[in-house]
């Protein structure tokens, strides 16, 4: 009774699947081959993405230094393994290691990557892998990227890429966490011809959809640098942004599909995880897709936002309702972003940003 | 097969109890919630922000801003200069939309964009070469603008593949703007999108599969 799936994905025929027709045991069995798939795939893209140019990611420090941070959604209880690679040189290619924590709460794993390339995209990226062996039923958790260069040598990060890898062929048995829902994966051989069609079976579809209707999707994720060091000065070398500016407000956003019926289900949320870094106190207002945050907290903080903003003109062309999932460009943000008046080295600043959607 | 872009409402879970009779409508939304799943929502996408220097003579090194420290600023440096976005692929990565954001400036060169797919065998950033790709440049697909010192400075400015549906391309040279190819046998992989900019400098980079509203069972 194997959980098995295929990729490609196969649908069924919809003429098959009308009113008047007998229900055949081809489309009750491609059915349960599409939701394991899904379970298996969904959402297994890009989590992490992001790019560092003019040695703006570099450190010369010869003991692992923390420098960046994200906050990404956990796609499954069962998708455990992140895989991470990084673009990064360094010129003597001996020693430069990256060291990568995910943390799910208090419990951190790590692993480090060797760093290989000497010059800028000169040969290859390293890759690494980071599989939690413990259960977790988190909805997110926590990527730390902290570098070490050779001594006397510096290391500098292009690009960072990470996704959760996908589940292969067949489903492990019983019943599947995702967060604190329940995916029962479906068993081939049940489907196959001279098998009654069971009420289990539709009850269980009809739960397994909404459970991957909840699957977090990333809308938009980046963190700011820190820590940078060089032997260069800084106009040369390590000026990467720790923070939001003033100046990122007009194009600091995804273009990204929401579905409809998204506000029609309070199990489907849209959320906004924000990282405030040198915080003391009081109330920052951060606006995001039409919605106002206070931020209050020197830790990673998050707001459920409602789903108010106008569909952006590229809808049409994706055939998809899409929506600009990112900052507000709106004048009362100067208050809290980072600009000449509020440098980050003295004012409370945005240093992570990750929305999540469905 | 229709493929539903919203998440219609399911069956009421009592129709599939013991005792009542089950319907083919039934049966027809389950399909069709599953398809949007499968073919809409887990469609991959990957949304890059690019940074750049933040230093300025003006305020230092406090490093702020992930744009760049005067807007969009084009170092000489950007000339036939590369980038390597690397992409988790979907087994229905059939099609990539890109969509650019970026600054460019008139006076160093004629600005421009290509975009190429490429395997990551190895992990070379010189992989085999999957899609020849596209190329944007001033004055038909991309702005161009200088702006004079003390102006106030625009906005980044943003440019798109589009979503055509197109065949398996057969250009050696980059074509005009269009939805990059990713052959039947590298969909799933890890892809990368080998980005090239002349006089442009990049923001945001943002990949997507594309959506279709019917499929073929």
């Amino acid at each position: 009774m194997s959980n098995s799936f295929t990729s490609d994905p196969t649908l069924v025929d919809p003429g098959r699947v009308t009113a008047s027709q007998t229900i055949r045991t081809t489309e009750i069995a491609r059915l349960s081959d599409l939701v394991n798939y899904c379970f298996a795939t969904g959402g297994a893209y890009n989590v992490i993405s992001q790019l560092y140019d003019d040695n703006s990611f570099c450190t010369n420090s010869n003991t692992f230094t923390s420098m960046a941070e994200w906050r990404i959604p956990r796609i499954s209880n069962l998708h455990n393994t992140l895989v991470i690679n990084l673009q990064a040189f360094c010129p003597t290619a001996a020693n430069a290691t990256a060291e990568i924590d995910l943390d799910f709460g208090s419990v951190k794993y790590t692993t480090q990557i060797s760093l290989t390339d000497q010059g800028r995209y000169n040969a290859s990226f390293n890759s690494g892998t980071i599989t939690a062996t413990g259960v977790h039923a988190d909805e997110t958790a926590i990527v730390k990227l902290s570098l070490k260069a050779p001594t006397g040598q510096e290391v500098v990060l292009l690009g960072i890429q990470a996704n959760w890898q996908a589940l292969t062929s067949p489903l492990t048995t019983g019943d599947l966490g995702q967060h604190n829902n329940t995916f029962t994966p479906q068993g081939q051989t049940r489907q196959s011809t001279d098998k009654p069609l069971s009420s289990r079976w539709g009850v269980e579809m009809l739960n397994n959809l909404n459970t991957l209707r909840r699957r977090p999707r990333v809308l938009f994720n980046w963190s700011g640098v820190r820590n940078t060091s060089s032997s260069s000065p800084i106009s040369a070398r390590g000026a990467g942004p720790k923070a939001i500016g003033r100046g990122d407000l007009s194009s600091f956003y995804s273009e990204v599909a929401l579905f409809a019926g998204t506000s029609e289900d309070s199990n489907l949320y849209l959320r906004v995880w924000t990282k405030l870094r040198n915080y003391s106190s009081g109330d920052l207002f951060l606006d995001v897709m039409g919605n106002t945050l206070t931020l209050n907290s020197g830790d990673w903080q998050s707001h459920d936002i409602e789903f108010t903003v106008d569909e952006v003109p590229r809808s049409n062309q994706f055939g998809l309702s899409m929506y600009r999932a990112g900052l507000d460009d709106t004048r009362a943000q100067i208050n809290t972003v980072s600009s000449t008046l509020k440098p980050p080295s003295a004012n409370p600043h945005i240093s992570g940003l990750c929305i999540i959607g469905v | 097969m229709l493929i539903p872009s919203a998440f219609r409402k399911l069956p009421n879970e009592a129709g599939c109890h013991n005792g009542q009779l089950v319907m083919g409508g039934n049966v027809s939304q389950m399909a069709s919630a599953l398809a949007q799943l499968s073919h809409c929502k887990f469609l991959g996408e990957a949304h890059y922000q690019v940074s750049h220097s933040t230093y300025s003579t003006e305020w230092g090194s406090e490093q702020y801003g992930a744009r760049l420290h005067t807007a969009t600023r084009v170092l000489k440096s950007y000339s036939g200069y590369d980038y390597h976005f690397l992409y988790q692929s979907t087994a229905l990565s059939e099609r990539l939309a890109i969509v650019l954001v970026y600054g460019s400036d008139y006076l160093a060169s004629t600005p421009s964009i290509i975009a190429e797919l490429r395997a990551t065998g190895s992990n070379s950033y010189s992989g085999t070469v999957l899609d020849h790709g596209i190329k944007w440049s001033a004055p038909n697909h991309l702005e161009s603008v200088n702006v004079p010192f003390g102006d106030a400075l625009p906005p980044d400015s943003w440019a798109f593949s589009g979503t055509r549906k197109i065949s398996a391309p057969s250009n050696t040279s980059p074509d005009s703007p269009r939805p990059l190819y990713v052959p039947s046998a590298n969909r799933g992989d890890l892809l990368n999108i080998k980005i090239t900019i002349s006089s442009v400098s990049l923001t945001a980079v943002h990949i997507y599969d594309l959506y279709e509203l019917e499929v073929t069972p």
